[in-house]
């Protein structure tokens, strides 16, 4: 067991593990922070995906030992506001989206982190981009299109 | 029912003798993981008082005998809370973890939290069985098709719903099983049996549409039509009406004949199960010898549609699974154990191979609502295979479909 300072969604939170544990179960065993899923934990799903430093990663596949100080966002952290979702979210809801909703955290946060760094992306972009991310139910339409009306609603 | 039986076989290869053509074609398809994205989990805490557990389980009152019975606990003990489920695709019918968790519980004399890897569900999971199918038809001089004989067999059980079209629709028609048992663990996989009952079925009549010179839609329509006119049989358990509806739905919504796609090459297939009819045309291209289905044009009745914009979204995660397990599903098992154990090597479709388009039209009826999780599923997989065929020449009959395809290139 060691002891470790995560900036975790702006917030400095302590925990104390075996440093080899994967940060997706610090965050979800130790932090309560169960947005994030496991599907595989091999990165071959992207089910776990959050942020480190603003660029999607497999969070199954970090140990808690690797982050030092770099700011970590979930998807409990990205909304806009207190009152307001993020973009993302937003088109996610008005497109229906989800079928059962497992695999939609990881797909929400490959989507922020795309958009971050390519504001309006092409669709051979986007399905490069997000074919880390399984979808079992097969959103993969509803995903595309609500990529495209979030790029649409933040670069006009 | 023996003696009628062997009349009948006898009829049968009568025909197939006399017949002007044969043609008999065997299908396979292999073992599939359902890999649902959310881990089987349960939590189980048992006391000497009490038998408490939260798990998301798709038939719930089954499992409470089968935790009474394999836990030794007394009905009026057990209490069980139903987690949210992540899509089960028929994976979290059974609720085998269930009882594990109780066990562990029992021994560990504490609270459980089980939660299987990826691993632990694909090595241990309870998979859709390996099947077989052969067709075999006598067509006459005048390009009818005279009698059909169909044999279905798998690992433990057989996938062929007898009484389903073709059935009614042709003269002579025979349809047997055979079944052969397994210790692999097999059980309900998305459309049990019609998942590969449609495939193989809406592939041969693909190809018999072609060896009698018809367009494969309309030779669809023709034997409903003759079924309706005149049904073979009594005990067709398809509503020859409806099923011609989505047909003629379909071809209208398609252009059926012009390929909304550029470069695209077409397959048709249609299929009733759960209660349902759905007819789909895909569009296919091939992009360095990979196959691509860009479009897809569905006709669904399933009664009165109660909420359309999830009945759409419904439609077309049946489509794209039944295009990805067309293309890429395939378990094997080596040596006793799974030849795949997780993601990396057991093939899921992804974003880039979904299609760009998928066009849902829905028969507006009011009769009562029916199966929509399911009935789209079966019939995705012969579409895919009998657009191949248009665009790369080739017949696929052994799925996965894009294994086949890089075998006959080989
Ligand atoms: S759980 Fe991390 S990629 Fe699948
Ligand atoms: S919505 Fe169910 S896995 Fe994506």
């Amino acid at each position: 067991m060691a002891k470790f300072q995560l900036k975790i969604n702006g917030k400095q939170l302590s925990v104390d593990v075996d440093p080899s544990t994967p940060l997706l179960w610090v965050l979800r065993d130790h932090l309560h922070l169960v947005g994030t899923k496991y599907g595989c934990g091999a990165g071959a799903c992207g089910a776990c995906t959050v942020h480190l430093n603003g660029n999607a990663l497999r969070s199954c596949q970090l140990p808690v030992s690797a982050v030092g100080t770099q700011a970590i966002t979930t998807i409990e952290g990205i909304a806009t506001s207190e009152t307001e979702m993020h973009p993302v979210q937003k088109a996610w809801l008005e497109l229906d989206v989800a079928q059962c909703g497992y695999c939609q955290t990881g797909q929400i946060m490959s989507a922020v982190a795309l958009l971050k760094r390519n504001p309006n992306p092409t669709e051979a972009e986007i399905e490069a981009a997000m074919t880390g991310n399984i979808c079992r139910c097969g959103t993969y339409i509803r995903i595309k299109a609500a990529i495209q009306k979030a790029a649409k609603s933040t670069t006009k | 029912m023996t003696l009628l039986r062997r009349t009948k076989m006898e009829i049968l290869k009568l025909h197939l003798k006399n017949a002007k053509r044969v043609i008999e074609r065997t299908y396979t398809a292999p073992f599939l993981a359902h890999n649902p994205m959310e881990p089987i989990s349960c939590f189980a805490h048992i006391t000497d008082e009490k038998a408490f557990f939260v798990a998301p389980i798709q038939i719930p009152e089954m499992m409470k005998q089968n935790i009474v019975a394999n836990l030794d606990i007394k009905p009026e003990q057990l209490e069980m809370k139903l987690a949210r489920m992540g899509g089960g695709f028929g994976r979290r019918a059974y609720g085998h973890y269930i009882v594990e968790a109780g066990h562990i519980s029992k021994k560990m004399k504490a609270p459980v939290k089980l939660i299987y890897t990826r691993e632990d569900d694909m090595t241990n999971g309870i998979y859709r069985p390996t099947y077989i199918m052969t067709y075999k038809a006598a067509i006459d001089e005048n390009n009818n098709v005279t009698a059909l004989h169909v044999i279905g067999g798998g690992f433990p059980e057989s996938p062929l719903h007898e009484n389903r079209f073709p059935a009614g629709a042709i003269d002579n028609y025979l349809a047997e099983s055979w079944e052969l048992p397994t210790n692999i663990t097999i059980g309900a996989y998305r459309a049990p049996r019609s998942n590969f009952n449609a495939s193989a079925e809406q592939s041969f009549l693909d190809e018999l549409a072609e060896a009698v010179g018809k367009d494969p839609l309309d030779f669809r329509i023709e034997l409903l039509k003759k079924a309706k006119a005149n049904p073979v049989g009594k005990n067709n358990d398809y509503d020859v009406s409806r099923y011609m509806g989505v047909l003629q739905l379909l071809k209208e919504k398609s252009n059926w004949g012009s390929p909304a796609t550029k470069n695209a090459k077409r397959g048709v297939s249609a299929y009733f199960c759960h209660a349902s009819y759905a007819a789909h045309v895909v569009d296919v291209t091939m992009k360095n010898g990979q196959p691509y289905v860009e479009k897809v044009v569905t006709a669904m009745d399933c009664g009165f549609v109660v909420n359309p914009e999830g009945a759409k979204n419904m439609v077309e995660g049946a489509v794209i699974d039944g295009i990805g397990n067309a293309l890429y599903g395939e378990l094997l098992i080596d040596k006793g154990d799974t030849a795949q154990k997780n993601l990396n090597n057991y093939r899921i479709i992804r974003h880039r191979e979904a299609p760009k388009k998928i066009e849902v039209h829905f028969v507006q009826n009011n009769i009562d609502p029916t199966g929509l999780g399911e009935p789209p599923f079966p019939p995705v997989f012969a579409a895919v295979a009998n657009a191949l065929y248009k665009a790369t020449g080739k017949r696929l009959y052994h799925q996965p479909y894009l294994k086949e395809l890089n075998k006959q290139k080989a």
